[in-house]
């Protein structure tokens, strides 16, 4: 008999069972329970400022009574809602960022609609973030603002700051790619950095679906991590299912992942082809419009944020953008984390506000 | 030895047969408490297959549960189901090659040819399949049953909106039901000279049209089959990961505890194998093939679809397309004429305010600037 059976009893497996379906039974009653409005997020109080076509933006209501002047804006990727920057009250970069003084303004890219389908990279990039930067100088009276982008929108902010450096004091990016064309990215494999149309013919799909649909996205990603993500995610639910606080925080981030928005079509056609495909951002080749993104013009302090663990923006690829920007005032940090953790971890939550507010303060 | 290893595997049998029966149980009394909750639909019949009843005492019982909390009730006996099959997939091997470890036997080999029958009887289905129904009337068939589930909500629209089909086709709301069916009928029975027959009009667009769609359903398939086939691979060397992780187990004298930790060294070595699997020049065809022969089929169906539309008067996808790249495209005129405007408006604020020199050369004559003026001359 193999060794590491020794100790396995049918009487021992009855008894687990009956312990973990008590434990899930207790969940399914606390889930039966749930209204969908039970499952908030986005929680920290924040006033409409600044509204155009389906784009928000938000400024958050200041918890001390002098914000430090230079806002702070965030741009996130259009992929998922921003609000994981501010998914309950004791899991929110947001909220520690106003704890610490910093004023902060948030833009929600809202659900694309067919209407959208049109929508480009200049629309979102030069039209949507340059407006939203516009509004926030003009009401602060400032030449420049502070930009933080997620994900893809730090991507986009780094097209807006080359675009724009004028209006930018000091940018900071969190787990942004920059070289689409690293090897160890899984995904950077799948949109095509490799083998080009071959893994995906962008072309082919936009003009067969219009707006790449949220869920077909989310599908995608799931399935860099199949087992991780589809199974074991669920398995291991029944170690708190008996917990009510710890069940809704998993339900919170259940729906925040599972709230895609559809992808407007043209830009989705671009950003694939450009980045993805081309990796034409660190090649100096990206046009927004008629202009051409030179990542040499970004010249402020930059604070380049990554996750040492993340499988959808490999650090490599984050790294990446020191030899590509001319900044003087360059500065890394990273958390032993993946690309969620970098939202919700403990370690994160605690060291991550601090460090931006005493960077941006200097 | 060959004694030992036959006690093992029948206690692994009454194991997993006993987890199983205590589910069935315990979800079995669930279920009837469910028939009595006010929540439960009236007349529910007892489901005869465990994984049924569970299905539907979860959706019985979270029926007023938000969309959230009950997608994830179903992701967790979803997952809890795959668990299962993990199990007793990991059962069969550990059974298969349990005497050959047990007898001192080479288990490397016995593992490699574990899995590679394994691979066999996985990727047989598939190939079957498709071998057999190589024959274009067979695959045509296929096809139309295929396209028969895509349209029929079209084509019981069309039934009812009997005005359109009455002024285009015969007459009565039931015609382009009946054309349709009858198109589909002698496509069958004679596609190939459809194919080569020039056809008139609306005909000959839309036997083009057919064709088309068919070789992307042909494409569509043979691509499902090859992606069927990379993932039966992909699948038989996380178990073979798997297994190799367990005799380690047991040669650092691991001892495992419990029956989830059976399928721990799965959890450990299924993402990391996939991973590696996903990330091969080979597999990305693969699944591009499949995913660019989605889109492909997706595009024919429409313009098959649309085709039928235009029959009917309705406005197609396309031409709503077009409407909102239209729209979108004066909608950004529009902005970057009240951008203009705003600049405009606000550097004549300015000048006004500062009494700027365009402004004092027209004060000096008594007059006000008139906005028309300014506007004529872009660098003011």
């Amino acid at each position: 008999m193999p060794p590491s059976l020794k100790k396995f009893s049918p009487e021992k497996t009855v008894q687990e069972l009956i312990d973990i379906n008590r434990k899930v039974l207790k969940g399914i009653e606390t889930l039966s329970r749930i209204r969908e409005e039970d499952i908030q997020v986005g929680v920290s109080a924040k006033e409409e400022v600044y509204r155009e076509d389906k784009v928000v933006l938000y400024r958050y209501t200041p918890l001390v009574a002098q914000p430090f002047p230079v806002p702070l804006l965030f741009v996130y990727a259009l992929v998922n809602r921003p609000f994981m920057v501010d998914l309950q009250e004791d899991r929110s970069l947001v909220r520690n960022l106003l704890k610490l003084g910093i004023d902060v303004y948030l833009i929600d890219w809202g659900y694309p609609s067919r209407g959208d389908r049109w929508l480009t990279l200049e629309d979102y990039i030069d039209g949507y973030i340059n407006n939203c930067v516009d509004v926030v100088r003009e009401r602060h009276g400032l030449e420049k603002i502070n930009l933080l982008g997620i994900c893809q929108g730090g991507t986009f902010s780094l097209c807006h700051v080359a675009l724009h450096p004028e209006k930018i004091k000091n940018l900071i990016t969190m787990v942004t790619p920059v070289d689409f064309h690293v090897p160890d990215g899984l995904l950077n494999r799948w949109a095509g950095c490799a083998v080009g149309s071959q893994s995906v013919d962008v072309d082919l799909m936009v003009d067969a679906m219009g707006n790449i649909p949220g869920g077909f996205m989310n599908a995608g990603y799931l399935m860099l991590k199949p087992f991780l993500l589809g199974v074991q995610k669920y398995i291991d639910i029944i170690n708190f299912m008996d917990n009510e606080a710890e069940l809704m925080n998993f339900l919170r981030m259940e729906k925040w992942i599972f709230d895609s928005p559809d992808q407007a079509g043209e830009a989705f056609r671009q950003f694939m082809k450009d980045f993805y495909q081309g990796n034409k951002l660190i090649k100096g080749e990206v046009h927004i419009g008629d202009k051409r993104v030179d990542l040499k013009n970004i010249r402020m302090p930059v604070l380049n944020i990554y996750a040492e663990q993340d499988h959808l923006v490999p650090p490599a690829s984050a790294l990446a953008l020191e030899r590509y920007c001319e900044s003087q005032d360059y500065t890394v940090l990273s958390f032993p984390v993946g690309h969620i953790g970098m939202y919700v971890s403990g370690k994160v939550q605690r060291d991550l506000p601090p460090a931006i507010a005493t960077w941006l303060r200097r | 030895m060959a004694e030992s290893s036959k006690v093992w595997t029948e206690q692994m049998d009454s194991m997993a047969k006993a987890w199983t029966e205590a589910q069935k149980t315990i979800w079995g009394k669930w279920f009837e408490f469910m028939r009595n909750s006010p929540a439960a639909p009236p007349q529910q019949k007892m489901a005869a297959e465990w994984s049924k009843l569970t299905q539907e005492s979860i959706e019985a019982w979270t029926a007023n549960a938000g969309t959230t909390a009950k997608a994830a009730a179903q992701r967790l006996f979803a997952s809890q189901e795959t668990w299962m099959r993990s199990l007793e997939v990991a059962l069969q091997a550990w059974s298969a090659i349990a005497p050959k470890i047990e007898s001192g036997e080479d288990w490397q080999s016995a593992l490699a040819r574990y899995g590679e029958e394994l691979r066999q009887r996985l990727t047989q289905s598939p190939e079957k399949l498709f071998k057999s129904a190589q024959d274009s009337g067979e695959l045509w068939r296929l096809y139309m049953e295929e396209f028969q589930k895509l349209a029929q909500p079209w084509v019981t629209n069309w039934q009812q909106a009997g005005t359109h089909l009455g002024a285009a086709v015969a007459g009565d709301g039931s015609a382009l039901m009946k054309l349709s069916r009858l198109y589909w009928d002698s496509m069958e029975r004679s596609v190939g000279r459809l194919f080569q027959s020039p056809g008139l009009g609306s005909t000959r667009e839309l036997n083009d049209k057919f064709a088309k769609g068919f070789e992307a359903w042909q494409e569509l398939r043979e691509a499902g089959v090859a992606y069927q086939l990379m993932l039966a691979d992909a699948g038989t060397r996380v178990l073979e990961e798997s297994l190799k992780e367990m005799i380690s187990m047991a040669g650092r004298g691991e001892t495992i505890q419990d029956i989830r930790q059976w399928v721990l060294p799965l959890d450990k070595v299924a993402d990391p194998v996939l991973t590696a699997f996903f990330a091969s020049d080979d597999f990305v065809r693969v699944q591009g093939r499949l995913l660019n022969a989605s889109m492909a089929y997706w595009i024919r169906q429409r313009e098959i679809i649309e085709q039928f539309l235009k029959i009917a008067d309705i406005p197609t996808r396309t031409e709503v397309d077009e409407l909102h790249q239209t729209l979108y495209a004066q909608r950004k005129e529009i902005k970057a004429l009240k951008k203009t405007l705003a600049e405009c408006t606000a550097t004549i604020a300015k000048m006004t305010k500062n009494g700027s020199e365009p402004a004092k050369q027209k004060a000096t004559n008594g007059k006000k600037p008139k906005v028309e003026e300014l506007d004529k001359n872009p660098t003011s």
